[in-house]
């Protein structure tokens, strides 16, 4: 498993304190991404065995309160699905809770979930041809993967970005799209956009006009109550 | 009856008026008027036996000190003409390089400025006489023998005045007429010293009433209303008890003053103690808000001059009893007021924490840590101190009024003479002497013999080394105690159990105090771990490659780059990596006892501390290159930190390597400091961002139910980043408009406008915001 980045964090990225490692390599090209540096394999920083992994895990215990534990991210954490699920399981294994954050796009995805105890998966864009301008994937891939965890009743914890001149005035596109599912036992949360990861991409960085206003925020949070979707703020 | 005296709001503004009075002032000659008066009246006791000498030379001093009393005064009082302008970290002049090895008793009276009316003849004639002293000439015997191991700082040992808790609640709550009555009950010289040096209380107060009396005379109507409450309580605290807080912060503040006068100059690090258990008493109907108010004007007393010169007084709030009852009160939350509303650079704020502290301290403690440029307290927490205490031999009745003396070094109030800061061990120093069997890094002086070393057996060299050195350090740090006990301190000692035990507190013979000991600052902690980890490391690839490591240090990596590189890439402590985490832990076990297992000039242990008060940068300037990788002359770890740049990963690696500590062994105290970036704290005001502190980082680390062993018991914070403190630094009038932008460095606050700049320096690199990030 590559891992470029690693460290703590307290609830942002699901329940509790967690350690989370960022895998390095995705699939997607994201104009906004904060981890560029992650998007290709190559750029690696650490090589870890699954052995190597687990162990440093069970030594992190002490540091799982509030029901944390183990956040794999990335660049995109399932692209190398097997090797994932040997680590997630060996993590269960050890008593430690586990969670993924993923851009939906693994077709494993629905069987990486056994063993995941904690879900965030990106909705990035219902538009296919937006989302492919953008991100340089289309969606079909991350709606069949929504469709099916709904439709599984499996607790999922929805991010949306939202991006001016992406996604941020498309509001009850995404309520519609989304409200079609069965969503019990689904969350959002609207991730507004910033510019942490900027500095990162020198003068490659393309969002000229990020920033979303209260308006567009409000918009969201109207057309998703319509909707009776829930959405939260971590 | 103050409220009916004062008008709503007169006393802040009044307090605040007085502080900047204090400021003003730029010359502070009282302690060697103090100094030249003992000199002066001394032959009027000829015969005496030393305390009783000393208890007569204390009250002609307290008869000759010029006193003031200003319009903005409520309390009458200054320990102003205790101390110097001599504190190396707030002067200007304070360099990294400056270190002597060397603690000059006479250096002080290079702090004093020639001027019409000291002049420099007048100033030669008190500087002789004290070289003349017995204590001075025994202090240099033991500077002359150690001299090799102090000039490059193997190890270092001083005197300690200072640094002890005194308790005055008995004295608060009876009155110093029955302590007179006490003490002249009892027969022996340090009984009869007793009574007379607590006479001086009378002495100063009738002082002060004369003045009181003489400005009446001159002062409109409401300040007159004033002085005669003044007036009407020191009568009152003259012979009796306090029968109310204003007189109780008032007889508590005179007892203070003697106390400092006594050892004047420059007793640095006595404490207040558990100031809301002391104060909360004699609160009675007093509100929170009055009762902050009235505290405001305590904390000034304790500003002395214009950068606040008496430095590490301590005030503790907070903590639990042993039933683990929390101890917090209405005087908890008045005096935290009062601190915030201040933000004065001392006296400090130390908050005792426990798994049952309320949810509104942290609430409270918030406003403190994420306001830019207020002082923020220091943390200990109560659950695991107590155990450390309990384990080295502290009774369970006397362990909740452990308080902290200096920085961070946990005593018992009125009872406990730690000589905290006696001895300083650097321990990457006697790595280097191991290295280049007793040779300088840095001069290429011989500095001390050093038996011979493999690549595989270096360890247990080190530890023979190190034993070696510790035994010389220990005998050169009782010699330092024993020629501070010619100076005597009866008032003191009234306050540290003398009345019980009937001898001075430093006294070499008999045990003035129920708790003894003497400390030691162990410096270098981690770097020691790290190079020990790196030089296995190099020994498996290259297993004789001795020569080449000790040519690579010795010439600072110079042409050894390559080396130098992989010496850097191996495991450091702080990042939750088990076999150099697991070094540390050895190194502070073996060395803890092996600091415990010296006695001092009572038979006492010797404290471990591992803390370092910004030593860790002057005792660095004189350790060559180490095999971790660091370079000549580099700072050295802070306390138990990681080394500045080791500890990459986040907070939570650097925390998981520090519970690995023994912290159960640290019973001198430690240091440890963390740099948060205040971006990573959301909550909507400073309340909630207090309790989010709480969550994410103290219960964590201090009572965290996974912890094996004793938790670790001691924090500072800076909620700050570098980029603020140099904005601050570029246009001080923008964002410290006050000229009081408040920092904390060790267990101190400091004006970091006041600072000198390497010591800016080091608080901006400390903050390491790389191994403080939470995300």
């Amino acid at each position: 498993m590559q891992i470029f980045q690693k460290g703590f964090n307290f609830s942002q990225d699901g329940p509790g304190n967690r350690l989370v490692y960022h895998i390095a390599g995705c699939n997607m090209r994201c104009l906004w991404c904060s981890n560029p540096e992650g998007m290709q394999e190559s750029n690696t920083h650490t090589t870890y065995s699954k052995d190597t992994l687990v162990a440093e895990a069970i030594s992190c215990k002490p540091l799982f309160f509030d029901g944390g534990g183990v956040t794999f991210t990335g660049g995109e954490a399932t692209l190398h699905a097997e090797e994932l699920m040997e680590v997630l399981q060996a993590l269960k294994e050890a008593g430690i809770h586990t969670a993924i954050e993923t851009n939906g796009t693994s077709p494993k995805l629905m069987e990486i979930l056994a063993y995941v105890d904690y879900l965030m998966m990106d909705f990035k864009h219902y538009d296919d041809a937006i989302l492919k301008k953008f991100t340089g994937l289309e969606g079909s891939i991350i709606k069949e993967n929504y469709a099916a965890i709904t439709q599984s009743g499996r607790q999922c914890h929805i991010r949306i970005p939202l991006i001016n001149g992406f996604n941020a005035d498309h509001a009850q596109g995404f309520a519609e799209f989304l409200s079609k599912f069965p969503t019990d036992n689904i969350v959002f949360e609207f991730l507004k956009y910033h510019e942490f990861g900027k500095e990162k991409w020198q003068s490659a960085y393309q969002i000229t006009d990020g920033f979303v206003n209260e308006e567009q925020l409000a918009a969201f949070q109207q057309a998703f109550d319509k909707h009776g979707l829930i959405y939260i703020e971590t | 009856m103050i409220y009916q005296t004062y008008e709503n709001g007169a006393l802040t503004t009044m307090a605040k008026a007085l502080y900047q009075e204090e400021r003003a002032i730029k010359r502070l000659d009282g302690w060697f008027l103090a100094k030249e008066t003992e000199m002066l009246t001394e032959e009027k006791y000829t015969g005496c036996t030393p305390e009783i000498k000393k208890a007569h030379l204390l009250c002609e001093v307290l008869k000759a000190i010029p006193l003031s009393l200003s319009e903005n005064a409520i309390f009458v009082g200054a320990q102003r003409d205790a101390f110097a302008k001599s504190y190396a970290l707030i002067n200007p002049s304070f360099t990294v390089e400056g270190f002597s090895g060397y603690c000059d008793p006479l250096a002080i009276y290079n702090d004093i400025e020639p001027n019409e009316e000291f002049s420099a003849e007048r100033i030669d004639r008190v500087r002789t006489y004290t070289s003349k002293t017995k204590m001075v000439e025994m202090l240099n015997k033991t500077y002359d023998k150690a001299e090799t191991y102090t000039k490059e700082v193997i190890f270092f040992v001083e005197q300690v005045t200072g640094h002890v808790i005194p308790d005055f609640r008995y004295a608060l709550k009876h009155g110093v007429d029955a302590l007179i009555k006490e003490a002249e009950a009892k027969d022996g010289e340090f009984y009869e010293a007793a009574a007379i040096a607590l006479s001086g209380v009378k002495i100063l107060i009738d002082r002060y009433l004369e003045l009181i009396k003489e400005q009446k005379n001159t002062c409109n109507e409401a300040r007159k209303a004033q002085l005669n409450l003044l007036e009407t309580s020191l009568k009152n605290i003259r012979s009796n008890g306090a029968s109310n807080l204003y007189e109780a912060l008032q007889l508590y503040l005179l007892l203070w003053e003697i106390m400092c006068m006594e050892q004047a100059p420059n007793p640095y690090a006595f404490s207040v103690g558990n100031a809301d258990r002391i104060f909360e008493p004699y609160r009675g109907e007093l509100s929170r808000e009055d009762a902050a108010e009235l505290f405001k004007h305590f904390l000034v007393f304790y500003n002395v001059g214009d950068r606040s010169w008496a430095i590490s007084q301590n005030v503790l709030v907070g903590g639990r009893d042993m039933e683990g009852n929390d101890l917090t009160s209405t005087m908890t939350y008045a005096i935290m007021d009062a601190y915030y509303d201040m933000n004065l650079p001392q006296p400090i704020l130390s908050v005792k924490l426990h798994k049952n502290t309320p949810k509104k301290l942290y609430e409270e403690m918030g406003r403190f840590f994420f306001s830019a440029g207020v002082l923020t307290p220091s943390l200990f927490n109560d659950d695991a101190l107590f155990e450390v205490l309990k384990n080295n031999g502290v009774d369970e009745k006397d362990i909740p009024d452990y308080s902290v003396a200096g920085c961070q070094e946990p005593l018992i109030m009125g009872k406990d003479n730690a000589n905290t800061t006696n001895s300083w061990l650097n321990l990457p120093k006697v790595l280097e002497m191991m290295l280049t069997g007793g040779y300088s890094a840095i001069t290429g002086e011989k500095l001390m013999d050093a038996e011979d070393y493999s690549l595989t057996n270096f360890r247990d060299v080190y530890y023979r080394v190190l034993d070696k050195v510790i035994d010389q350090m220990t005998e050169s740090a009782n010699g330092a105690s024993c020629a501070l006990s010619e100076l005597k301190v009866p008032f003191l000692s009234v306050f540290m159990g003398g009345l019980e035990y009937g001898a001075d507190m430093r006294d070499t013979k008999v045990q003035g105090t129920k708790y003894n000991g003497s400390g030691c600052l162990v410096h270098g902690l981690t770097v020691l771990a790290d190079s020990f980890i790196a030089m296995d490391k190099f020994a498996e690839k290259y297993p004789d490659g001795k020569e080449m490591l000790v040519d690579a240090i010795k010439n600072n990596f110079v042409g050894y780059e390559e080396l130098r590189s992989f010496l850097l890439s191996c495991p450091k402590f702080g990042n939750n990596i088990a076999e150099v985490d697991d070094e540390a832990r050895e190194i502070a076990l073996r060395v803890s006892k092996m600091l415990r297992d010296r006695k001092n000039y009572l038979g006492n242990p010797f404290r471990p501390d591992f803390s370092s008060p910004s030593t860790h940068l002057t005792y660095g300037y004189w350790v060559g290159a180490t095999p971790d990788g660091r370079e000549s002359r580099g700072m050295l770890g802070y306390g138990v930190d990681p080394l500045y740049g080791e500890a990459s990963n986040g907070l939570g690696f650097r925390m998981l390597s520090n519970m690995k500590l023994p912290f159960e062994e640290f019973n001198g105290g430690y240091a440890s400091h963390l740099g948060i970036d205040p971006k990573y704290f959301k909550g909507q005001d400073y309340y909630e961002k207090g309790e989010e502190f709480h969550k994410h980082i103290i219960d964590p680390l201090f009572f965290n139910e996974m912890k094996e062993g004793v938790s670790p018991f001691y924090l500072y914070v800076n909620v700050t980043t570098p980029e603020t403190l140099r904005k601050v630094l570029a246009n001080p009038e923008k964002y410290a408009p006050s000229g009081v932008y408040i920092m904390r460095i060790h267990g101190t606050f400091v004006n970091f406008l006041d600072l000198s700049p390497a010591i800016q320096e080091d608080i901006i690199a400390r903050l390491d915001l790389h191994s403080t990030s939470l995300c």
